[in-house]
């Protein structure tokens, strides 16, 4: 307490210095008087009772500064006045001192911008109560190359009873589209289907009304803030109002608050459908629905992710070994579907966003490396500022100033000048963190989170202070190096030849990165090429896509098979139209389903049948999607109910499964995913990209909607002209059939495909950008240097012209001066791209991360750029006149 | 006469026999308290004023002490320094833990001679 009293006393004596200075010159003075009174009473002469006194004081200087000392804090003082130097320094150059501040601030806010991003996203707990206790419970089978996947609805129930270590909830592994009814308009709708423990769980409660209980029926629901803000405008008079889901009422129990997201579509790794979109709008009670739905009691039928909370103290290790344990007891009491399944628990954090962790640390990486080149740039400036500055802190050191308080001063500078970058650059990641959020893919999760917070701003300052140091020791240790004498005696031409080979390294340097970087960026385009070069398959120009769900009137397959026919031969009159089809799974559509499949004659054990994509397809749709017949015969009138099943099936199938021997006519066995059971393969159609683009494809079946109608088809229409504009038309046809035919996400498959490549547009435009960025602050660099050596021997350059030498021999020499160090960091660059290729090549496409073709365009880029940024202060050698230089001194 | 450097031992002592001095004289100027400091010593201490005053300033920041100007018995104007009432607890608590010290380091030399 007194300690703190006394340092707030010195804080102050820091700003007001001169009050206690006068008052202590009083206070010496007093005392001198009365030891010279003193001396003269003892008997001495005025003049020597002055004297001794003077003597006995000693050091009048010295007795001040100690007080000086004591009144203040001198650190603090310190810091100040050199706070106050450079402050004087960059209103007197105020041109200078912007140029360091927008480089630093174009660095610094570029990383805020993308921490913003990568810390909602990466580093912010999930929105739950500890949610560093959280697990996610999988199964996964290396024999049949099955990865994580849910488990049965059976399996559960058992597990949550052995485990020691782990509350298990459940909730069904895909989200459900769904079409609400809410006021007699159609919403497209997202629901989840999950155990009541599971909000308890989470340990989130509902801003209205209450939470699903064990006991609720089906017809009970909790919707999103979101939905309810949208549908129903926040109205708290929510509860109890019912929406229609086409087949019974469901009725609002309960609101969860804002910031309540889950599942993120990420905690759902499931093979059966998958959503990109993230988020839920409601969710509803899933005992109910297991108890209902006989599906759900098979054991291989695998539906059910679970999220578990690890009890007080107990560590991952453990929760491993007993859901290992456990899991081992239901694989030996179920041989014949769990047998070769083993358990697996993955961290609720790591599972929601470890897909997208490698694709922003990359873009964290990068913009890093834009920030380092900035700060060599800074550095650059620094140096180059000119002897002037070298000479004032030498003749400052010959004064008496110590070697680290000149360090000091030229830091506190640059640390200012990248403060003010700091904060500059926050207002630039506020503006652009937004903008990169709204541009990211839409399968990113946690987008919703991104904010620019204060942990954005505390990065922001913590990399300036790290930057403002770094860039203010470089110099300052150049000047502080330097003997003073030597500086002050070699009068205003200086000692730069040390100076320049510094500068010529930063060049190297910033030279290098900017090789990394682009490096990286062009390995990303050729990839993004070579994705949209990808045959899909299909033809995706003037394709329409529409999603429908029979009315629930239509409630037998003869009722919908009519109403589709129906459907089809409206549509097919509309003008513009040239055929339609349709199908359960549309590619590029975000959504798969996939169902186990054996061949008849060789049926492995049941819960070892591979896996296969499983669709249905519905009148023209080969013919319509543009999908190419490769044997035998597409579907045809007559495959329709009461015919011989079958079934039509991809390459890939062909030769994963039957390898040489003939696929035409085998008979197939499905899986309980698919609605029939058994099927004759009928015909062979080409492969195509159903995931992405540059997703290579899987085995895949299509069975005859005629012999299985779907409830909510998807629709493909080619038309003759710009697909877009059919939409009216296409809504009015469907309700010329039934009036409660609605069409609802309306899409051309150009925008499909389009949206399949945004994750990788993102990371390369982002990466592009910041190495154009890099490539411009590197030429700047070599500019500055050339610029610098120039200006430095415009005189030696006279005097070669006065004697004679010709002007374009200088030109080369002092061109060469950039191609060294270019080269230098043309080569280490080159080495630094292949040691860290390995960073890369997951994102990488139709091209190696060591491409010698890449290499060699990158290494013309840079030194064409180099030569470009030197040739202008080069060829400034050409304007020098020897006359005027020789006279100038 | 001995000359001690400005170690922290030293400062705290130097705090003390300020305290002590002021105790006995009441109010008391700077260069009042250094002479009877020297003369209570018997001339075996010298006061470097470069110490006195920033100790004298320490006190008055720490508030054991406080300061106003007035006039001397010489008729001169001299800043005054008086004992706080916090300066009066600290001297028992200072002269307790220095004769504490003061009886160990004792003790401890002595046992040296055995």
């Amino acid at each position: 307490m007194r300690a703190l009293r006394a340092w707030w006393l010195r804080v102050r004596g820091c700003i007001s210095p001169n009050r206690g200075e006068r008052e202590f010159d009083a206070e010496l003075q007093s005392h001198l008087d009365h030891h010279i009174d003193d001396n003269i009473r003892a008997g001495m002469t005025p003049a020597e009772a002055r004297r001794r006194a003077l003597a006995r004081l000693g050091s009048v200087a010295s007795v001040k500064e100690a007080h000086r000392d004591r009144r203040g804090l001198p650190r603090l003082e310190s810091l100040l006045q050199d706070a106050r130097y450079a402050l004087r320094g960059m209103r007197r150059n105020p041109a200078f001192a912007a140029a360091c501040i927008a480089t630093l601030a174009l660095g610094i806010g570029a990383n805020s911008a993308i921490f913003s991003v990568v810390n909602g996203v990466l580093f912010a707990p999930l929105p739950y109560e500890r949610p560093d206790r959280l697990v996610s419970i999988w199964i996964h089978n290396p024999e049949l190359k099955r990865g994580l996947s849910p488990l049965s609805a059976p399996d559960v129930n058992e597990l949550r009873r052995m485990l020691k270590t782990a509350d298990i909830e459940a909730m069904q592994a895909n989200i459900i589209p769904a079409s609400l009814i809410v006021g007699g308009e159609l919403v497209p709708a997202q629901g989840a289907l999950m155990t009541a423990g599971m909000f308890r769980m989470l340990g989130r409660a509902p801003i209205v009304g209450r939470l699903l209980e064990a006991g609720d029926g089906l017809d009970a629901i909790v919707i999103s803030y979101a939905f309810w803000q949208r549908q129903f405008g926040g109205d708290p008079n929510v509860i109890g109002r019912s929406v229609f889901d086409g087949r019974r009422s469901l009725t609002i129990i309960g609101v969860m608050p804002r910031e309540f997201l889950f599942p993120y579509p990420s905690m759902l790794r499931a093979t059966v459908t998958f959503t990109a979109s993230s988020d839920v709008d409601f969710w509803a009670e899933l005992s109910n629905i297991v108890a209902a739905d006989r599906a759900f009691i098979d054991r291989n039928t695998r539906l059910i992710a679970v999220v578990a909370r690890l009890k007080d103290g107990v560590g991952l290790d453990a929760a491993r070994a007993d859901v290992d344990v456990a899991w081992r007891a239901l694989a030996q009491a179920y041989p014949e579907v769990n047998g070769g399944w083993q358990a697996a628990v993955v961290p609720l954090h790591e599972q929601a966003v470890g897909g997208v962790r490698t694709q922003l640390l990359l873009l964290l990486g990068s913009v890093a490396i834009v920030l380092i080149v900035a700060c060599v740039n800074v550095a650059n400036l620094l140096l180059g500022r000119g002897v002037a500055r070298q000479r004032e802190l030498a003749l400052r050191s010959a004064l008496g100033a110590g070697r680290g308080r000149l360090l000091q001063q030229v830091v506190i500078e640059t640390v200012m000048l990248s403060m003010l970058g700091a904060l500059a650059g926050i207002f630039i990641a506020r503006w652009t963190t937004p903008l990169l959020v709204a541009w990211a893919p839409a399968g990113t999760p946690r987008l919703a989170e991104v904010t620019t917070n204060w942990t954005v701003a505390a990065f922001a300052a913590a990399i300036a202070t790290v930057c403002g140091v770094i860039v203010g020791l470089v110099p300052g240790f150049g000047a502080a190096r330097v003997p003073a004498r030597q500086v002050i005696e070699e009068g205003s031409r200086g000692s730069t030849r040390g100076r320049r080979r510094l500068r010529g390294a930063l060049v190297a340097v910033q030279v290098a990165l900017a090789v990394v970087l682009t490096i990286a960026a062009a390995l990303l385009t050729r990839s993004f090429l070579a994705v949209l070069s990808t045959d899909p398959g299909f033809r995706p120009d003037h394709l329409l896509t529409v999603a429908i769900n029979a009315p629930r009137q239509y409630d037998s397959d003869e009722k919908r098979i009519d109403l589709y026919a129906r459907l089809f031969a409206r549509l097919e009159a509309v003008p513009g139209v040239i055929s339609v089809g349709g199908t359960t799974r549309l590619p590029l559509g975000g959504s798969n389903s996939s169902t186990q499949v054996a061949i008849e004659g060789r049926v492995p054990p049941e819960g070892q049948w591979p896996e296969t994509d499983f669709r249905r397809a519905m009148h023209r749709y080969f013919e319509t999607m543009g999908i190419p017949l490769r044997r035998g015969r597409v579907f045809t009138e007559a495959d329709r109910a009461g015919a011989p099943p079958v079934a039509v099936i991809n390459e890939t199938f062909a030769r994963k499964m039957f390898g040489r021997e003939d696929p035409i006519g085998r008979r197939l066995r499905l899986g309980s995913n698919s609605p029939l059971r058994q099927a004759t393969i009928v015909g062979i159609v080409g492969d195509l990209r159903h995931q992405r683009l540059d997703v290579v494809p899987n085995p895949e079946i299509y069975v005859s909607a005629l012999q299985a109608a779907p409830y909510a088809p998807l629709l493909v229409i080619r038309t003759s002209a710009d697909p877009a504009g059919l939409a009216a038309a296409i809504r009015a046809a469907a309700r010329d059939v039934d009036a409660s035919l609605m069409p609802y996400n309306v899409r051309t498959m150009d925008e499909l495909r389009a949206a399949s490549v945004t994750p990788r547009i993102f990371l390369m435009a982002l990466i592009l950008g910041f190495g154009v960025l890099t490539l411009a602050l590197a030429a700047i660099g070599v500019y500055g240097v050339l610029a610098l050596i120039v200006g430095e021997r415009t005189r030696e350059i006279g005097i070669r012209l006065a004697l004679g030498a010709e002007p374009r021999s200088l030109v080369t020499l002092i061109l060469k001066q950039a191609a060294v160090p270019t080269v230098a960091g043309l080569v280490a660059g080159v080495a630094m791209a292949l040691l860290l290729s390995p960073l890369v090549s997951s994102q990488l496409y139709g091209v190696n991360a060591f491409d010698p073709p890449t290499i060699a365009m990158v290494a013309a880029v840079l030194m064409t750029v180099s030569l470009i940024a030197a040739a202008v202060p080069a060829a400034r050698v050409l304007r020098v006149d020897p006359i005027k230089t020789l006279r100038c001194d | 006469m001995t000359q001690f450097e400005k170690n922290a031992v030293w400062q705290g002592t130097l705090s003390l026999m300020v305290l002590r001095t002021l105790l006995t004289m009441g109010e008391q100027h700077g260069y009042g308290i250094a002479r009877r400091i020297e003369q209570t010593s018997e001339g075996k201490l010298s006061i470097n004023y470069g110490t006195l005053y920033p100790a004298l300033l320490k006190l008055e920041q720490e508030g054991l002490i406080s300061s106003e100007w007035g006039v001397s018995d010489n008729n001169r104007k001299a800043k005054f320094y008086k004992l706080t009432r916090a300066g009066r607890k600290q001297i028992e608590r200072d002269t307790k833990q220095w004769e504490a010290t003061s009886a160990i380091m004792t003790r401890f030399l002595a046992g040296n001679e055995d």
